[in-house]
This record gives structure tokens, C-alpha cells and sequence, in this order.
């Protein structure tokens, strides 16, 4: 596919294909009648006529052409050609068949392989703390466990044990960051989100009956079981948070509203009343006059 | 220049007779399709290649009535000179 041949390496095939009949052709006589060939062909087109090829089509002399040289190809040739595509047919689409449409047709995904049963096994594990520093101990056990029942029989399980541990530690610090991405979107929005710490306490229970019910050693779960409890700190942490931020907020609201009406009622009690400044004026006329009572008099 | 007085120039040429000339001929023929089905390219010397391109399945409109064609894939062939033989031409 789309290998660029050269036509003197396909002389043995021609020659096969030649020789019939009786009639013995050879890679060397092919060679030459493929020189001999072309060079009449070409000298014919620089006269300027066109050469005309059973099978293969018309070589015509085009100078408005790109090369100058064009290639009128046989029908024969083309369905030659085209023997792959024979099933199809051109058809005519309906009004229902919109462009979306097709283009949705074009955009399917292609259906995905198989996954891995290790990584789907991984993937369905409960969610793990990546800090934890037992947990890729526990993942390379139990992935190593699964690896070695599915692709080997019984018999050879002791046998490669020690073969199977080794490869199956590569691919273990891939997986790591797979569960750093499993683990971040839910650590990070806990102290942040509220909500989300809810369900938290309800999926504490799920995988604490998983190791009961299933008793079998070969499936250990008990070591990813184990840092759910982990996850606790986190959300007790949050919740006294939570209270002493309300209660700041209402102690200091009240706190304002106090020193408010404090301020309000000093306000009310020493603002000086209306009409006070006149009854001085008029106590000082008074006292005045009171004083001096000729005053009047002498004028 | 037809198929016949090709097939006689060149067996005139090489000294052979023609039924040998035509078998030769159509297995070229044949050769070259094939490869060309095969969406590979045929070179030859000093005179250009024979280049197979495939169309995928696509729609045609019909810009006078409207009419939407779904087309089947193909495999066109086109001929490309070789630069030896477009200088000739164009002297």
C-alpha cells in the first residue's frame, strides 16, 4: 500500500503472465519490450500525437493540462481498478438523512478494546489513599494474585510466582497516578465543599462487609479497606470549623448590635434639646434686668 | 498512434512477433492495474508514474435539482510524466 514500484522489478510477474501458449517470455525480453515500449510512447507524444493502449487508456498531449502529458484512462482499466469497491453502489439519500445525521455517523466512536481485567480490577477497587505507604504494596499483591490466575493455570502458579512479581512491578507506578486522579477530585473538594463531605460516613460501610464476604486470601482487600478510616480526620476537622465560624458571627453580630444601642442611647440622653439656646437668651435678659432696673429709667 | 500500430512498432523494433508483443503488452496492462488497485504507484523511467489515489464515500449535491448522492469509495488513476519528458515537450 502506497509503495512507490518500479516497473523493471514487476518484469518476472509480466513475463509469467506473458509466457502462455506455448510461448516462453523472459524477465530479460520483458525489460527490454517495457524500454522499447515507453520510448515509443514517449517519442510519439513529442511529435505531438497521442497513443492510444488497449486496456490502459489514450496518452494525449494537453499543454493546457498541469504536466502537459495527460492520461485519458480506459473504463475497462478503471473498473480493473476499482474491483475492491464493486459492492457499493452510489444511492440516493432521503430528506430524513440530514447532514448532522451523517456527520454523527462519521463522529462514532470506534468501539473501545477490551480492557485489561488488571486495570479493570484496579478501577473497581474501592477508592485508596495514595499516601498511605501500604496501599501499593497491597495494589502489586492483589494485582500480581489476579495476573497469575487469569494467564496461567494452576500448576504453573508456583513456577512463575517469581517471574510474574517482576514485570508486574512496572506497570504498578503507572497505575499510581491513575488513583492520584481518582483521589484528587475527591480530597480536595471535601475541606471545601460541605455537601460533599455527607456521604462520606455512608461509604464507610460498604467496604467494611466486602472482607467478610468475600474469604477468599487471595483477594486482599482488608489493606484498601483500611484508609477510609483515614478519611474521618478530614471530615471532623471541618465540622468544629463550622461551628466556631457561626458562632463567631453571631457573637460578633450581637457584640455590634450592643455597642449600637449603647451608642444610640448615650445620643438620645446628652443631645442638647430644641429651643434650649432661647430659654438661656431669655434667663440671661431676665437675669439682666433684674440687675439693673433703672436702666430703663435713665433713658 | 492506435493499440495495433503500437504493438507493431514495437515488435518491428525488438524483432519479436506481435502476438508476443501483445501478450507481453496486456500483462503490462494488467500489472500496472493490479498495483493500482492495490493503491500503490508505478514508476517508469524516464517517462513518468502511474499514481492510484483512493476517494473515500462521500455526498454529492446536485446543485440544479438538490439531490444528495451517496458515493462509494474509488480508486482513481492518474498519470504524472517524469520530468525528463516534460523538458522534451516543452522544447
Amino acid at each position: 500500500m502506497k509503495e512507490n514500484i518500479n516497473i523493471r522489478r514487476l518484469a518476472d510477474v509480466i513475463a509469467a503472465k506473458a509466457s502462455a501458449d506455448g510461448r516462453t517470455v523472459t524477465p530479460e525480453e520483458v525489460a527490454e519490450f517495457l524500454k522499447v515500449l515507453f520510448d515509443t510512447v514517449g517519442d510519439t507524444l513529442l511529435r505531438g500525437d497521442s497513443v492510444e493502449v488497449d486496456g490502459l487508456g489514450a496518452f494525449i498531449v494537453d499543454y493546457s493540462s498541469q504536466y502537459g502529458i495527460e492520461l485519458l484512462v480506459d473504463r475497462g482499466f478503471a473498473q480493473t481498478v476499482n474491483e475492491p469497491f464493486d459492492s457499493f453502489e452510489a444511492t440516493e439519500l432521503d430528506d430524513e438523512i440530514t447532514n448532522d445525521l451523517l456527520d454523527t455517523c462519521n463522529d462514532r466512536p470506534k468501539p473501545e478494546p477490551v480492557a485489561d481485567p488488571v486495570e479493570s480490577i484496579v478501577q473497581d477497587a474501592p477508592v485508596v489513599d495514595v499516601e498511605e505507604p501500604e496501599s501499593p504494596e497491597a495494589e502489586v499483591e492483589l494485582l500480581e494474585s489476579v495476573a497469575i490466575e487469569e494467564m496461567a493455570p494452576a500448576s504453573m502458579l508456583d513456577e512463575n510466582e517469581e517471574l510474574a512479581s517482576e514485570p508486574m512491578e512496572a506497570p504498578a507506578p503507572a497505575e499510581e497516578p491513575e488513583h492520584e486522579h481518582e483521589h484528587e477530585p475527591q480530597a480536595q473538594p471535601q475541606p471545601e465543599h460541605e455537601p460533599v463531605e455527607e456521604p462520606a460516613p455512608v461509604e464507610e460501610p460498604e467496604p467494611q462487609p466486602e472482607p467478610e464476604s468475600n474469604p477468599d486470601p487471595e483477594l486482599k482487600l482488608e489493606p484498601e479497606s483500611e484508609p477510609e478510616p483515614q478519611l474521618v480526620p478530614y471530615h471532623e476537622p471541618s465540622k468544629p470549623e463550622e461551628s466556631k465560624f457561626g458562632n463567631g458571627f453571631i457573637l460578633g453580630l450581637l457584640t455590634g448590635l450592643a455597642i449600637g444601642a449603647v451608642g444610640l442611647l448615650i445620643y438620645i440622653l446628652f443631645q442638647p434639646m430644641p429651643g434650649a439656646d432661647e430659654e438661656i437668651e431669655a434667663e440671661e435678659v431676665n437675669t439682666e434686668a433684674i440687675s439693673d432696673p433703672a436702666g430703663g429709667f435713665a433713658d | 498512434m492506435d493499440n495495433k500500430q503500437l504493438i507493431e512498432t514495437v515488435a518491428k523494433a525488438m524483432g519479436q512477433d506481435e502476438k508476443t508483443v501483445r501478450a507481453m503488452l496486456d500483462a503490462t496492462v494488467e500489472e500496472i492495474a493490479a498495483r493500482c488497485s492495490d493503491c500503490d504507484s508505478v514508476a517508469v523511467p524516464n517517462f513518468g508514474r502511474f499514481e492510484s489515489v483512493k476517494h473515500d464515500e462521500h455526498v454529492e449535491t446536485d446543485p440544479m435539482t438538490g439531490a444528495r448522492t451517496l458515493e462509494p469509495p474509488c480508486i482513481r488513476v492518474t498519470f504524472r510524466p517524469s520530468v525528463v519528458l516534460c523538458k522534451k515537450l516543452t522544447r
